[in-house]
């Protein structure tokens, strides 16, 4: 008996002399939700992070109405992130709490200089989640935009994410994305890019004058992990096709003096490497989607097979023509495989890929791109031929 | 053990000593008035006993002796008093030897006379609400059954209701409850073994079990465990629970305890032991594992699809009601990043005034609503109502307003209180409810760390207990596979073909198979 009560007592000491004691209350924490950052010149770097206000959310009190901001910007510089947020804590009541970041911007100029040395810290603060999201701020800096309120959103920073959802990309899993591709060789990363801009003027949404934003498609790496261009919207769906990500898509295409939508609903693809004697490289990309016809502004009575046909070939033969220009564009514009054709390599050729990886950016330019559109068209709905006759 | 045998050896002194002295062996004397005299020693300043002399021919031939209120004195009157006094014996009272058997005869209008020749049974018998007839020169007293105290009706029992299903609920005379399980099993193989338990209270004590079914391991070690136990007197069954379960340090009961005849009657079906006591109206069924914990009465009522689903709920409530409020402690003030953002925001903004830290809040609120309940219990019935009412405002909004306690709290104690009443078995969840003050405590030091140390620890100890030989936690660990149709299912009527592995001896087969109705049935 007198054994067990010392044996209870040493276990039980154990448990609360660990000296390992983190507790720290909710209102105790400052709860970031997005970080900015941005290059200042000379200083290094400036990082922002938009933190909530708890109190102007009470739902008691109507929930943060008023016209009032629930959330405040912060921001210092530093030589690096770490330095910065030591700076930051400063200016901080609370302590930093990063465990609900779920957004990372990225200023122009910071992505432009590179961010191969300064993206440690997402990686090693174990409150640091990697389920972000993260984006360039095209055309801008970090901090203008978190500064900016979004009029459907209690939390600002929930309006990018929700728009790339919407938008169908790799939400978020973007950053997990980029980190992946930055550590592989056959794969250059991009990031989602967004645009500061009037874009809800004369739309009927918020004032007038107010700023917002919206997904402009994508920023394009190198190696370095620095930014060297862009792709617009339908360029970066095309990307995410190829790289089996997108999971629907709505296509348009011009035929005669109408126009015609096909919302795809299954997407597939498939990219076939191929390596000839004189180490010249092939690759055949085939994409496949599955979808119903949404919108006919033709003359085509879809109902007949020969016009569905009809349209079936004409979607195959303008979408081959994007895509190949996507790719074209990328080839020779940025000379960065941000489609993960190496990694196709990499897997299906493994013993070629020594070869290349080396100089894979320069031989992926030079590769030979042939692709096939292969579109099912499903349904064409029942309401009949178009009201155009 | 060496005090025990002490003990026993001073009872047995005192026993002794209490007799008088001159009488020997016991036994009943022929002399009439020896016999009262020792009576009337024995129930010296007993104020409630009756020893009422007849006479015949002007001398005292038979004395009547009973408790006043113990025994149906109207009835004596009628079927024997007065027939004596004012009719005669209806052969003549010339021979007194011939009385005792005269009267034997006469007494038919009493159920049950028997005859006994020992003092000492005598004022047992006595003492137990039958009438005594002594006559001078019988060495032999009758003891003629006319209880006749008071007793409540038979009512639903208040712990244990159902929606559907039978409606009484045993009352505190042995004699009715034995009488509601007879009603249900009318065989002979329903066996009720008595034994008197108490060195004062001589309580009646019964061991009902079916014979061919119950397992004869269990059912030994129950008779040893009862013939064990000396203790003063026995006023509810928990006096006998603590002498005969298993792990007397488990917060868990080892021993099932019911008002229900017919949750006795389907225990006694799959050959477990019941055990009634006297002046109680609280049965002990054995051996329990820890799934008898969540199946109600209603559960066998019930369509078994709608039983498997409130099942299914009862123990998401018992998980709740264990783990809730450790959950949100643990979450909010460690690991604040596996809620979602915009629901850590709205506790946040809760939380925004609190001054406490939040096990501090927990423990509070928690404190408060098991206040309440016991408060409920004990409060007068007109002031209950009022109590319940401010406490429900005071913990419920003005603590709230007040900023004492967030709001997202006072959901969490809420939702706890209201799962912890979700286990059936009061006495069972009332374990429950002290783990979840431990669990608490470890959730406020160490954060999930701390409710997993808690879990595994609570895992073992449940895992280790036995109720009479049977694994507290069988038929899932260990796993019998043919037993699990009663534990987070209810199987249907008809797929309960076999009995308990652990609870039955012999009979294992409880139904035959093929029973499931179906157009194709009884065709083969």
């Amino acid at each position: 008996m007198n054994r067990r009560l010392i044996c209870f007592v040493i276990y039980s000491s154990l448990l609360f002399t660990s000296g390992c004691w983190d507790r720290v209350e909710i209102n105790n924490r400052a709860i970031w939700i997005a970080t900015g950052l941005d290059a200042i010149e000379k200083e290094g770097i400036q990082l922002s992070g938009q933190i909530i206000i708890p109190s102007s959310m009470n739902p008691q009190n109507g929930g943060g109405g008023n016209g009032e901001k629930n959330f405040f910007l912060i921001s210092a510089i530093g030589e690096n992130v770490t330095d910065a947020t030591q700076n930051i804590q400063m200016k901080l009541s609370r302590k930093a709490f990063y465990g609900q970041r779920r957004v990372l911007l990225i200023g122009e100029k910071f992505a432009k200089l590179g961010l191969k040395n300064q993206l440690d810290f997402t990686i090693k603060d174990p409150n640091a989640s990697l389920r972000t999201d993260a984006f360039v701020v095209k055309k801008g800096t970090a901090i203008d935009m978190l500064n900016l309120s979004y009029p459907l959103e209690n939390i600002p920073a929930d309006a990018p994410l929700k728009e790339h959802f919407q938008a169908g990309g790799t939400n978020d899993t973007s950053y997990l994305h980029f980190l992946k591709a930055a550590n592989s060789k056959g794969i250059r990363p991009n990031l989602p890019a967004i645009e500061i801009g009037n874009f809800q003027d004369g739309e009927g949404v918020g004032k007038k004058g107010e700023k917002s934003y919206q997904l402009t498609g994508t920023a394009v790496f190198d190696q370095d992990l620095k930014l060297c261009g862009y792709l617009n919207m339908d360029e970066y769906r095309d990307q995410l096709w190829i790289m089996e990500i997108l999971k629907k898509r709505s296509l348009t295409i011009l035929i005669e003096d109408g126009n015609v939508s096909l919302d795809l609903d299954k997407m597939g693809s498939k990219v076939i490497p191929e390596i000839s004697r004189n180490k010249k490289i092939k690759f055949t990309i085939a994409l496949t989607g599955e979808g119903a016809v949404i919108e006919n502004n033709t003359n085509l009575d879809l109902t007949q097979p020969k016009n569905l046909e009809f349209i079936q070939n004409e979607f195959n033969k303008q979408y081959k023509k994007q895509v190949v220009h996507t790719i074209t564009k990328v080839q020779t514009e940025y000379g960065t495989d941000i489609f993960g054709f190496g990694e196709v390599i990499h897997k299906q050729i493994p013993h070629q890929w020594r070869d290349l990886m080396n100089d894979w950016d320069k031989k992926f330019s030079d590769a030979d791109v042939t692709v096939k559109v292969n579109l099912t068209i499903r349904r064409v709905g029942l309401s009949g031929p178009t009201l155009r006759k | 053990m060496k005090k025990m045998e002490k003990w026993k050896k001073i009872q047995k002194n005192k026993k002794i000593d209490s007799l008088p002295s001159h009488i020997n062996k016991d036994m009943l004397s022929s002399e009439i008035s020896t016999n009262e005299k020792v009576l009337k020693e024995s129930f010296q300043n007993c104020s409630d006993f009756v020893i009422r002399p007849i006479y015949i021919s002007g001398e005292t031939k038979i004395f009547v002796i009973y408790v006043d209120g113990l025994s149906d004195a109207k009835t004596l009157d009628e079927v024997f008093l007065k027939p004596m006094m004012f009719e005669g014996l209806p052969e003549g009272m010339g021979e007194v030897r011939q009385i005792g058997q005269i009267l034997k005869q006469h007494l038919v209008a009493i159920s049950q006379v028997t005859t006994v020749s020992k003092m000492s049974e005598l004022v047992d018998g006595v003492l137990k609400a039958n009438v005594g007839i002594i006559v001078d020169g019988e060495t032999d007293a009758l003891l003629a059954d006319l209880k006749g105290y008071e007793k409540r009706g038979i009512e639903e029992p208040s712990t244990e209701v159902v929606i559907r299903g039978p409606r009484d609920g045993f009352i505190e005379n042995l004699r009715t409850n034995t009488s509601l399980l007879r009603r249900r099993i009318r065989s002979t193989s329903l066996k009720t073994e008595p034994i008197t338990i108490g060195e004062f209270s001589q309580t009646d004590v019964i061991i009902a079990y079916i014979d061919g079914i119950v397992q004869d391991s269990i059912l030994d070690e129950v008779r040893t465990r009862l013939k064990r136990i000396q203790i003063d007197g026995v006023l509810e069954s928990e006096y006998i629970e603590e002498f005969i379960e298993d792990n007397p340090y488990s917060p868990f009961p080892q021993i099932q305890n019911t008002e229900r005849p017919d949750i006795v009657a389907a225990s006694l079906l799959e050959g477990k032991v019941a055990i009634l006591v006297d002046n109680t109206p609280f049965a002990l069924v054995l051996p329990m594992t820890f799934w008898s914990g969540f199946q109600a009465a209603g559960d066998y009522y019930e369509r078994f699809m709608y039983a498997t689903f409130i099942r299914i709920i009862r123990f998401i409530l018992l998980s709740v009601s264990i783990f809730f409020p450790s959950i949100y402690v643990a979450l909010t003030t460690y690991h604040p990043k596996l809620i979602p953002t915009s629901l850590l925001i709205s506790i946040a903004a809760s939380r925004e005034s609190v001054p406490f830290p939040a096990v501090i809040e927990v423990l509070l609120m928690e404190f408060m609503f098991d206040g309440l309940r016991e408060a409920g219990i004990r409060l007068p019935k007109p002031v209950g109502s009022a109590v319940s009412i401010v406490g429900a405002l005071v913990i419920g909004q003005a603590a709230v307003q007040a900023g004492i306690v967030s709001a997202p709290m006072v959901i969490v104690v809420a939702t706890t209180g209201i799962a912890s009443f979700g286990i059936p078995r009061y006495s069972f969840g009332n374990a429950f409810q002290m783990i979840r003050y431990v669990m608490l405590i470890l959730a406020g030091c160490l954060g999930f760390y701390g409710i997993v140390i808690g879990f595994i620890a609570l895992t073992i100890h449940l895992v280790n207990l036995r109720s009479y030989g049977v694994p507290y936690f069988s038929p899932v660990a260990p796993l019998i596979p043919r037993d699990l149709k009663d534990i987070v299912i209810r199987a249907p009527r008809w797929a309960f073909n076999y009995r308990r592995e652990f609870f039955s001896g012999r009979n294992k087969k409880r139904i035959p198979k093929g029973q499931k109705p179906s157009p194709k049935q009884g065709e083969e």
